[in-house]
């Protein structure tokens, strides 16, 4: 236990903010952006200093807060980090920084848009840090909240629809999983992450579900399938994982891309998360016996969402459909590490592989979908809206700089060697081979077709001849030029020296190993 | 080396407009070798052409299977809200009110006959007495 509740401060930070830009919203716009920038910062600077502070060789988690809340109900003030934990903290952070960032000069957006943006960041950090259920369920619907209203307000024509339809889905997956969790509350009695962990790695929970839930005479494996099935819907949903994704388009699409940069660089995050963080330790046999059904729906969600970006005309919605596509080397991963049962030393390695890569992914698609989304940000604001790929070409000639950072971008997005998007789809796919070399095989497809479509992107709008009407579109300025540069450098950084970022998933990856040895 | 030679340096062209010396020996082969042997077109017509029906494929499922089928549930849903809402004000509603009404009438008519004066009681016995004696003595003489 630390001495000083980090977590809560960590946690608490962007609400206050979010209060204090409410506040000092009356005295105008620059106040309220100001403030929400020096929030923004400090909670990233906290984040370092966790990052800092944190001893990866160390297993478990660290910087554990630890309050009786409401025990009748199984409710405790249980927070804590691990390695994974604290990636998720750091890419939350950056990315709402971002978006704080990109939003600045954005006239449309004001105090009531960036205080939702830092309410949005306290749902994330609390969904990363909380290890009761209950506790992690408040902060997990707490995020849909801002995120609606992010879409409804300041999103295009079909906002209203589009943040509906976005509400519902998330709402039917959380009902679901609350359920689910309810259920295991009455047959263990507790709501707490690493007990229900130790409990399903022990049996223990088996014999309790086994022991205390009668329903229809089922048998306790039928009956935990039910419980996973309700979990995993929760978090398919969030993710998405194909065929549960119908909220994305049109959400991502619609909202203002300011916006979307914080829906897919931190908020779908939360998905993924959940899928580590609970399904992996505390359903491992569940998600073994249905691993060839989840990892057809991982290679669903890989191939067919790139095939549709390909499809796509409008920027947002190819950037949008390339998202589920990264996010399902994710769902890859984690569902072939679970799904082997294998437990010598290589496919101990490759479960190690598989498992590190899916959080590098986690880290990489964070940075660079929040980064392409601020780019098309920019764009719109310069063509006046139009964001279609026919609007286009040419325009490495009017907006070098632009083109450059922008095609940096585009080339990490793809898994280029050297960039950030390289290591985490190099292991990812280093460990599925082994582990699933069908599931590995179909979905190197998407990769291929996400990097023709991400070409495309490249060779439609920036090269052949310029249109007369982009001839006196202006390039990046030097505020933008020095906003964007860290997201591009963190890009090199992370993609030549991975190890900063892996080295600190040590631990916690053998943990999440040890946990799917079934 | 030497095909190379009996085609091309044996007579060597003299201007660069002449033709290829292989196209005037076999147009054909020199045609098929000019198009780098079909494999570009032979990539698009299969390939290229397959992977993008694909990606149309795709995106016709989008459209029409992953957000037909939340679209349709939620016509469905939409649907039995309307037939409940109908239901309600045209059978529920409607059969209630009419009842309501028949009972009401019922009681208005109930009511003028039981007005509580003995005089008007008498005289419906009185009546009733009399169109009960008319009919025994019909029914006699039938």
């Amino acid at each position: 236990m630390s001495s000083f509740p980090f977590i809560s401060a960590l946690t608490l930070l962007p609400f206050a903010g979010g209060i204090a830009v409410l506040l000092l919203g009356r005295v105008g716009r620059s106040a309220a952006r100001l403030t929400a920038a020096v929030f923004a910062v400090a909670a990233l600077a906290l984040t370092i200093l966790l990052w800092s502070r944190f001893q990866p060789a160390l297993p478990g988690m660290q910087f554990q807060e630890w309050h009786a809340w409401a025990p009748a109900f199984g409710l405790q003030y249980h927070v804590g980090l691990d390695g994974l934990s604290l990636l998720m903290l750091a890419v939350s952070s950056i990315v709402v920084l971002m978006s704080v960032a990109a939003s600045w000069s954005n006239d449309k957006q004001g105090p009531v848009y960036f205080s939702l943006l830092l309410f949005l960041e306290t749902g994330l950090f609390g969904t990363y840090t909380a290890l009761n259920f209950l506790h992690w369920f408040l902060y997990w619907e707490l995020s849909l909240i801002p995120a609606f209203f992010l879409i409804r307000i300041w999103g295009g024509p079909g906002r209203a629809r589009a943040a509906t339809q976005f509400f519902v889905y998330t709402m039917v997956g959380s009902i679901t999983l609350l359920l689910a969790f309810l259920a295991i509350f009455l047959a263990s009695g507790s709501f707490d992450f690493v007990e229900l962990a130790q409990l399903a790695q022990t049996g223990q929970l088996a014999s309790a579900i086994a022991q205390n839930l009668h329903w229809h005479q089922w048998d306790s494996g039928h009956i935990t399938m039910v419980l996973f099935g309700g979990a995993f819907l929760g978090f398919a949903v969030k993710t998405p994982v194909v065929p549960f994704h119908g909220w994305l388009g049109s959400a991502y699409a619609e909202a203002a891309p300011e916006t979307t940069m914080a829906l897919t660089g931190a908020l779908s995050k939360m998905g993924v998360y959940g899928f580590l963080r609970i399904l992996l330790p505390i359903f491992p046999e569940q998600m073994w016996r249905a691993r060839n059904v989840l990892l057809w729906l991982a290679v669903a969600s890989i191939v067919l969402p790139a095939f549709t970006a390909w499809a796509q005309t409008d920027l947002r919605r190819m950037f949008a459909y390339s998202s589920i596509n990264h996010l399902g080397y994710c769902i890859l991963g984690i569902v072939a590490a679970a799904g082997s049962s294998g437990a010598d030393a290589s496919f101990v390695s490759a479960k190690a592989s598989a498992l590190t890569g899916v959080m590098l992914q986690l880290f990489s698609h964070g940075i660079t979908a929040a980064t392409l989304f601020w780019f098309l940000a920019l764009l719109e604001r310069r063509s006046g809206g139009l964001l279609d790929l026919d609007d286009f070409g040419g325009l490495r000639r009017a907006m070098p700089v632009f083109s450059g950072l922008m095609g940096i971008a585009l080339f990490a997005s793809l898994g280029l060697p050297g960039l950030i998007g390289f290591p985490g789809e190099f292991l990812i796919f280093k460990g599925v081979f082994p582990l699933s070399w069908w599931a590995a095989a179909l979905a190197l497809l998407g990769l291929l077709i996400t990097a023709v479509f991400l070409l495309t992107v490249l060779q439609r709008v920036f090269s052949g001849p310029l249109r007369e009407r982009w001839a006196g579109i202006r390039d990046l300025t030097l505020a933008e030029r020095c906003m964007l540069a860290p997201g591009v450098g963190l890009m090199f950084v992370a993609g030549l020296y991975p190890q900063l970022i892996s080295g600190m998933l040590h631990g916690t990856v053998m943990q999440f190993v040890a946990q799917v040895r079934f | 080396m030497g095909l190379g030679w009996w085609i091309y340096g044996r007579r060597p062209i003299k201007h660069a407009a002449d033709p290829d010396a292989l196209e005037r020996l076999q147009p054909a082969i020199f045609h098929a070798l000019h198009q780098g042997l079909y494999v570009d077109q032979f990539y698009a017509m299969t390939i290229q052409r397959l992977a993008w029906w694909a990606a149309c494929f795709a995106n016709w499922l989008e459209r029409w299977v992953w957000n037909g089928i939340p679209l349709a549930l939620s016509a469905m849903v939409k649907g039995l809200g309307w037939m409940d809402f109908s239901l309600d004000r045209w059978v529920v509603n409607k059969g209630f009110d009419e009842g309501c009404n028949s009972v009401a009438g019922s009681g208005r008519l109930l009511s003028r006959l039981q007005d509580g004066s003995i005089q008007n009681y008498l005289r419906l016995v009185g009546a009733a007495l009399a169109a009960l004696a008319l009919f025994l003595l019909l029914g006699r003489r039938g």
